[in-house]
């Protein structure tokens, strides 16, 4: 009988204290931003974190030994024992396509920005 | 007594239940109340919660001294439009550092017009904090806007110069991809491929590609330059509204040359 309040009153308290922590824990969330100043802004300052690494223009004309992962546009028979021409290697237009995207983000950015100015009354 | 005893007793069975269905509800309903915080609904942008967060406090603050006009209340909204200036700052900063566009000399241009900004506030900042009279504080809290410009002028700067970088890089892929393609135009006309239809749209690719990038020349050196008394004595804005409407007519540019590229691979594919 003496052992039940202590028992009781410690099963509260640690309720109390979790309940706490996770009220905590959500009120933490939405904080930090990345370019907040405005939607787009922030979104694309996400998206640009980290420079896109997919394979470059330049590098769209590939050697012959490249040949088996490109898309041949023209096929040459392979029967022939004669050298063969290297089939065409299209360009990869996901990096312009990228930078088109941060374009609109910023264009974006800047159509908003003043609306958050304000002004002494 | 026994009555008591009986109660205690069984409401010590119950505890422990009870604290293990509390916690089991507090991590259920934990996520959900996260998820329907402001922000994270989705197509709600990155830091717009925050930044809305800012505005409406620094708002709260001046109905507050709207209401009670007394030094402290001032002092509030004067540190209120000084810290959500300061935050957006630091935004910009981290905006032009992540830029994969941005070319190292505006970069170094832009990070000086915002920490000459943020010294500048911050100044400001600790002279509010001094103020003891309510005529400070209003010349004081003027000087946020007039002085420093931050969001009609310097946010501004920062995205119309990323944004016309932006078209410059994007251009001189294009351009790549357009030499590119006349190699593999020419490779495929030995073949023996019909190669009129791919011709006309290379040709078209490389006219929106020479008007994008005739259309943002010298953007960035009309924009860097500009300062709050050019916007306050009303010359910034064409400057900027100008630039803008570039870079915009820029963008459609590209988006026809990208569209045009396409069209080449479409033909040669054929």
């Amino acid at each position: 009988m003496p052992n039940h309040r202590p028992r009781s009153v410690i099963a509260v308290c640690a309720t109390l204290l979790l309940l706490a922590v996770v009220t905590a824990g959500c009120g933490r969330r939405g904080l930090p931003a990345a370019a907040g100043v405005d939607d787009a802004a922030a979104t694309q300052a996400a998206a640009t974190t980290e420079p896109t690494t997919r394979p470059t223009i330049a590098a769209s004309v590939s050697p012959p030994s490249a040949a088996a992962t490109s898309q041949p546009v023209t096929s040459v028979p392979v029967a022939s024992p004669q050298p063969t021409a290297p089939p065409l290697v299209m360009p990869d237009l996901t990096a312009i396509e990228d930078l088109l995207n941060d374009l609109d983000a910023a264009l974006g950015a800047d159509a908003t920005a003043d609306t958050d100015e304000g002004s002494p009354k | 007594m026994n009555r008591h005893a009986t109660r205690r007793t069984r409401f010590a069975r119950l505890a422990g239940p009870l604290a293990g269905a509390l916690l089991a509800l507090a991590v259920v309903a934990a996520p959900a109340l996260a998820a329907s915080a402001p922000g994270a609904h989705a197509g709600t942008p990155i830091g717009q919660a925050d930044r809305l967060t800012d505005r409406t406090r620094c708002a709260t603050a001046w109905l507050t001294a709207a209401a009670d006009p007394t030094v402290a209340h001032y002092q509030a909204v004067g540190l209120c439009e000084i810290d959500r200036r300061l935050a957006t700052i630091d935004r910009l900063g981290s905006a032009i550092e992540t830029s994969r566009a941005l070319t190292d000399d505006h970069q170094v241009a832009l990070q000086g017009i915002l920490d000459n900004a943020a010294s500048g506030l911050r100044a400001l900042r600790a002279e509010i904090e001094a103020d003891t009279t309510l005529a400070e504080l209003r010349a004081d809290i003027k000087s946020i806007f007039e002085d420093f410009r931050i969001y009609v002028l310097v946010t501004r700067q920062v995205w119309l110069v990323v944004a016309a970088d932006t078209v410059d890089l994007a251009g001189a892929k294009l351009d790549e991809t357009a030499a590119d393609l006349a190699v593999l135009i020419e490779r495929a006309e030995a073949a023996g491929q019909d190669v009129t239809e791919a011709k006309a749209h290379l040709e078209a690719m490389e006219a929106a590609l020479s008007e994008a990038l005739a259309g943002v020349d010298g953007i960035a050196e009309d924009v860097l330059p500009l300062t709050p008394a050019d916007w306050n004595a009303g010359t910034a804005g064409p400057i900027l509204r100008e630039a803008r409407q570039a870079i915009a007519d820029a963008r459609a540019d590209l988006r026809t040359a990208m569209a045009e590229a396409r069209q080449v691979i479409a033909a040669l594919a054929e």
